[in-house]
């Protein structure tokens, strides 16, 4: 009697493992791959929908975004490769504080930064001298033409009255080559 | 009349004439069906106008061997086993070529009374290939005569015994049952010239047979079944001898065609019979009377096993099926929306990058551009508005997208100008957010000096 039920559970056991190993295989074989495709394609019509999205909305903005570029364009117009136009940055700051009774005390090219359409050079500048040469270059700097910007400064005073060492960076946006 | 047409067990007998007569289970009392012929019948199950689960039929007792044997066992299952190797002693034939079932009698000691019927396996296929052209495959086969037993059987109390007379068409069924326990079975040839020359015939076996069961006939009882024509006049017969004679109500029978009539012939004893099998199937005590070989049973079981797992395993797959169907659906959907927006780019979709390299260089040079001469204005706001006191030895600035934050190291005489320097700036444009986030007493020769921190952050215009 004992052996029959014990029999009957290990059929019943067998039947259950068997289902369940049944259901795993058709799962993994048939429904899973379906699944991540699914996802797969989700993610893909979002993305779809978004690219469409942008494309109307710039059609939309298309002639006040020209209208602006051409007003701005002669500011990223584009200079060359990465080195010449880092060449014509030196070059330009280098005609800035040359006029001012500064000390330069390094000089040093930073990676430039390569957005999408464009990149952005950064310079460290290392200077001494007088506050007020400071801040000449200071105004030369963010009332010049070019779209030059000082990113952040570190200024330090001194002993001697109003000797300041400054380290600075100096960011400008260019086109691509 | 509207009958059932769907149950779990009926039983079914083909009369002598070709037709049919099928007694349904239900669950109020049962009734029978009467078919014109055996093709109307195979036309009704074909038709699913009829649907049955399990056939129980029966086979007349005088294609039957029946004998009575006693053997050591405890209980009928036991008996049973014992029978394959006990028969063959009482019989001449192999008893490969055997089927038999058995039922218990009595029980006297260690020895156990059983009642054998025995039949050919060929005659029993015979039988059974006329059931299968009619499209029945029976899961259990009886006798006519257990099947009678049982009917009656219905009102026999323990310790009496009972005489049971069933009048049919040709034959009259006599059977005594004893301590709930089927004793002696016979049958009776009815001449056509009427009762009454047989009723001696009649009185001397029932006489014959209560004189074999030592039983008194004061004190049993007399079960008649026959029609309300010729009731009356059998329990006339015997008003003297017993004391306790009940008439019994017969079956009644219900044509499955409008169009055909059943009370041209008496079925009395066929729908006795198949009214009885549904009984006899119920009875514990009659499980082993089963004359369907045990290999048949085997593989009919074996056959709704794989049946069932077929269907099962079919409904599986189309489950999955349909599962996977729906999400390849969805995905060919998502993939045709893809499809259909990847259409409406293509057109635009140089205009736009165009205009998105534009835009994107136009904010950057904005960005590049704003706050101008903001570093210009905190040093004029600076030199403008610090107290005397304040001597600013570091200054750090750091732009943002559109702020920027300056941090200031500075000294001052006393800790209360350090701490009012922020009061100081408050008039200021640029600088009125500046807070000071630590002041600190250092010691000098001479004195002391305070050295503070200052940090505040700017929002441009």
């Amino acid at each position: 009697m004992g052996s029959k039920n014990s029999k009957k559970r290990e059929k019943l056991l067998a039947i259950v493992t068997a289902t369940i190993l049944a259901s795993l295989f058709l799962f993994t074989s048939f429904i899973e791959p379906q699944l991540k495709k699914q996802n797969a394609l989700s993610s893909r019509l979002s993305q779809l929908q978004l690219e469409l999205t942008r494309a109307r909305a710039n059609l939309l903005i298309k002639d006040r975004t020209e209208e602006a570029y051409n007003q701005i364009e002669p500011l990223i117009a584009s200079q060359g490769s990465q080195q010449q136009q880092i060449s014509n940055f030196t070059r330009l700051l280098d005609r800035i504080y040359s006029k001012l009774n500064v000390k330069i005390r390094s000089v040093k090219i930073l990676p430039a930064a390569n957005e999408s359409y464009y990149q952005k050079l950064s310079i460290r500048i290392e200077m001494t001298g007088f506050v007020k040469d400071f801040l000449k270059f200071i105004e030369a700097v963010e009332q010049h033409a070019d779209p030059i910007r000082i990113e952040q400064f570190d200024l330090t005073s001194q002993e001697t009255k109003d000797t300041i060492i400054v380290s600075m960076i100096i960011s400008k946006i260019v086109s691509e080559e | 009349m509207k009958y059932i047409n769907k149950t779990n067990c009926a039983s079914v007998k083909i009369t002598s004439s070709g037709s049919a007569i099928l007694s349904l289970k239900s669950t109020n009392i049962p009734y029978c069906l009467y078919f014109e012929n055996t093709d109307q019948l195979a036309d009704a199950i074909r038709k699913r106008q009829i649907r049955i689960k399990k056939w129980i039929i029966s086979v007349p007792d005088n294609l039957c061997i029946t004998k009575s044997i006693e053997l050591p066992a405890s209980d009928i299952a036991q008996a049973y086993k014992m029978l394959e190797f006990e028969l063959s002693s009482h019989l001449p034939l192999p008893i490969e070529e055997l089927v038999y079932g058995c039922m218990p009698v009595s029980k006297s000691g260690n020895l156990l009374k059983v009642s054998v019927h025995i039949l050919k396996v060929k005659t029993l296929e015979d039988i059974l290939a006329k059931f299968r052209s009619v499209g029945i495959r029976p899961s259990r086969v009886m006798v006519d005569s257990t099947a009678i037993q049982c009917w009656f059987k219905k009102d026999i109390k323990n310790d009496i015994t009972g005489i049971n007379l069933m009048f049919g068409k040709e034959n009259l069924f006599i059977s005594a049952a004893k301590n709930d326990s089927f004793q002696r079975y016979d049958e009776i040839l009815l001449q056509e010239g009427g009762l009454e020359s047989q009723r001696e015939q009649i009185t001397e076996e029932i006489n014959h047979l209560i004189t074999d069961l030592s039983a008194d006939k004061q004190l049993s009882v007399l079960r008649i079944a026959a029609g309300r024509d010729i009731q009356t006049e059998v329990k006339s017969w015997f008003e003297g001898d017993f004391r306790n004679i009940e008439c019994l109500e017969l079956p009644q029978l219900n044509s499955f065609a409008k169009d055909s009539d059943c009370t041209e012939n008496d079925f009395t004893f066929e729908s006795v019979i198949t009214q009885g099998l549904l009984k006899a199937a119920e009875d514990s005590a009659l499980i082993f009377l089963n004359l369907l070989p045990e290999k048949a049973l085997k593989k009919a079981e074996q056959k709704q096993l794989i049946t069932n797992a077929a269907v099962t395993v079919v409904l599986g797959i189309f489950v999955v099926f349909c599962l996977w169907l729906n999400f390849a659906v969805i995905n060919w959907r998502i993939q045709s929306a893809c499809q259909k927006i990847t259409k409406e780019i293509a057109p635009i979709k140089h205009i736009a990058a165009d205009v998105e390299s534009k835009r994107q260089r136009v904010k950057a040079i904005q960005t590049q551009l704003s706050n101008r001469e903001l570093i210009s204005r905190i040093f004029s706001q600076l030199y403008r508005y610090s107290p005397e006191q304040i001597s600013i030895s570091r200054m750090d600035y750091s732009s943002k997208a559109d702020s920027a934050s300056v941090n200031i190291k500075g000294q001052a005489d006393t800790l209360s100008n350090a701490f009012e320097y922020s009061d100081a700036m408050k008039d200021s444009e640029l600088l009125n957010n500046i807070q000071i986030i630590n002041a600190q007493q250092i010691p000098r020769p001479g004195g002391s000096i305070v050295e503070f921190k200052a940090q505040c952050n700017v929002r441009g215009s």
